[in-house]
């Protein structure tokens, strides 16, 4: 397998890296280690749209619809977390 | 120089698939992201009764499938790749794909055993409504990304080399790879987002 | 096609069969019988029937009003059916499917408003009996996912596999067909939940199924006038 690529390794490598790091970091329940984990996902989300789903490359419309995406259930998961937490 | 060759092969405004596949990518995350929210909202207003369940959940098996997973979309982007370059492989490609799809499913079945062992059903709180249903529509949309992928495989020639249309195995793998989007998204979520508690 | 004209007339008319289903629809849950939003599963007998008596017409009328619904969807459905026969040519398995689905699906509808008719026919009855006729009523009305599952992937099937250069109906309308059936198939649940997002009156049960439900009968018009305007079904590709 002479053409594997390496920016798709690289992602895969940062995917399952911080899989395993959030792992443990998402037990302490704070909001802080809570808006962690939300951004963790999220960034993981943003790796597999746009380098796996190749929408980096995509029109602008298609980017501009994912990352609206992104940053709209984003900001409400974490305003959720942050705003309606006692 | 591996890197330049993938470059020519994806230019810029290139759409993935075909443009309307991505109705239902964009519908699905759409609603997925209502979901998400719901979710959130539960998690936060019933944050007691939330963590007894979900102190329940096997977290290392939902880090073994997102693995999984992300591994299985590795192998279908790589098909894609060699599929572009008229090499031969794509088939092991999609097979090797299919089956960590088919060891998702696999431990997502012992995961759901164990806990209906125990006496968590769909029914049995609000955590386990959320985490049987959630995964459940995830798992609806593994069967029919494997069924894809399954019927993708039939489509190379004896080396293995691709011989049906791009956008087919393009789409395809987008579809693929949208699974893998939201379980990570659920992993997260479900697995690991923790609300108020002992900390 | 020197009919083609007259022909084109007839089959918009029988389009707009689907927005006065949808309005028929409507009026009868809102307006009539107050259930759209829908009560909540947790309401007592007593709520259910109290709600049931003080909108008695209402229950009545909106009956009248589903069943009739479910009666003149018909026009709309066939032109969807002659299209996706189009696509299908000799051997329409899936256009048959569909059809059959469909039928299954009106048939649900037609039952809800006879069970609100049922639950309102006799106000002095006992409240336990007008929740029950209530009850299968609003089961009736959300429980239609479970055929409409098979009737939009199969629908999505045909007009994915139109190999034509030009393709009868839009391949996109193919895909949103996939996306709502997937999101249907979720409402199954409803039975099993009278509380949460996947209660009969919950966010994932009921008002994802509504919205996507929406977004689908008005696609589906859009692309029927589409394809009669374009006189698709004279269509001479291979």
């Amino acid at each position: 397998m002479t053409w594997v690529s390496k920016r798709l390794t690289v992602s895969w490598l940062v995917l399952v890296t911080v899989s395993i790091l959030s792992f443990e970091s998402s037990l302490f329940g704070s909001k802080a280690a809570g808006a962690i984990v939300i951004a963790i996902g999220l960034l993981k989300a943003w790796i597999v749209g746009s380098e796996f789903m190749e929408i980096r490359c995509a029109p602008l419309i298609m980017r501009a619809i994912f990352l609206s995406w992104l940053l709209i259930v984003g900001g409400a998961l974490l305003s959720v977390v942050y705003l309606l937490g006692s | 120089m591996i890197e330049t060759h993938d470059r020519t092969e994806t230019p810029r405004g290139h759409i993935p698939g075909e443009p309307g596949l991505w109705v239902l990518i964009f519908g699905d995350l759409l609603v997925f992201g209502v979901l998400f929210v719901t979710y959130a909202v539960s998690l936060v207003n019933d944050a007691d009764a939330m963590r007894l369940s979900q102190e329940k959940l096997g977290r290392g098996l939902g880090l073994a499938n997102t693995i999984l997973l992300l591994t299985s979309s590795w192998f279908i982007a790589h098909a894609v790749i060699a599929a572009r370059r008229g090499a031969p492989g794509v088939r092991r490609l999609i097979f090797a794909a299919i089956a960590l799809g088919t060891a998702f499913v696999a431990v997502k079945i012992v995961e759901w055993g164990g806990h209906i062992g125990s006496g968590d059903t769909l029914n049995s709180s609000s955590f386990f409504t959320f985490y049987f249903m959630y995964t459940g529509i995830h798992l609806l949309h593994v069967l029919i990304g494997l069924g894809v992928l399954c019927w993708t495989a039939t489509q190379c020639d004896s080396r293995g080399a691709w011989t049906g249309s791009f956008a087919v195995l393009e789409g395809s793998a987008v579809f693929w790879h949208l699974v893998d989007l939201l379980w990570v998204m659920i992993f997260a979520l479900l697995y690991l987002l923790r609300h108020g508690g002992a900390a | 096609m020197k009919q083609a004209g007259s022909r084109q007339g007839a089959l918009r008319l029988c389009v707009f069969a689907g927005p006065l289903w949808g309005t028929l629809f409507f009026i009868a849950l809102w307006p009539l019988m107050h259930i759209f939003p829908p009560y909540s599963p947790t309401w007592s007998a007593a709520e259910v029937a109290t709600h049931v008596r003080d909108n008695q017409t209402g229950f009545l009328v909106g009956g009248i009003l589903l069943m009739t619904a479910a009666a003149i969807v018909w026009p709309f459905i066939t032109v969807i059916l002659l299209f996706l026969k189009k696509i299908e040519g000799r051997l329409p398995i899936w256009t048959t499917v569909t059809a059959l689905v469909f039928t299954f699906g009106q048939f649900t509808v037609f039952m809800c408003g006879l069970a609100f008719t049922m639950a309102a026919f006799r106000p002095e009855a006992s409240n336990e009996m007008i929740r029950a006729w209530s009850d299968l009523g609003m089961f009736l009305l959300v429980i239609p996912a479970i055929p409409g599952t098979t009737q939009y992937l199969a629908t999505g099937a045909v007009i994915l596999q139109d190999s034509r250069a030009k393709p009868i109906l839009p391949r996109w309308y193919g895909y949103l067909n996939l996306w709502v059936g997937i999101l249907s198939a979720p409402g199954a649940v409803v039975g099993l939940f009278k509380v949460g997002p996947f209660a009969w009156n919950g966010i994932a049960a009921f008002w994802i199924p509504a919205v996507v439900f929406g977004v689908w009968i008005t696609a589906t018009q859009i692309i029927l006038l589409g394809a009669i305007k374009r006189n698709a079904l004279a269509d001479e590709q291979p």
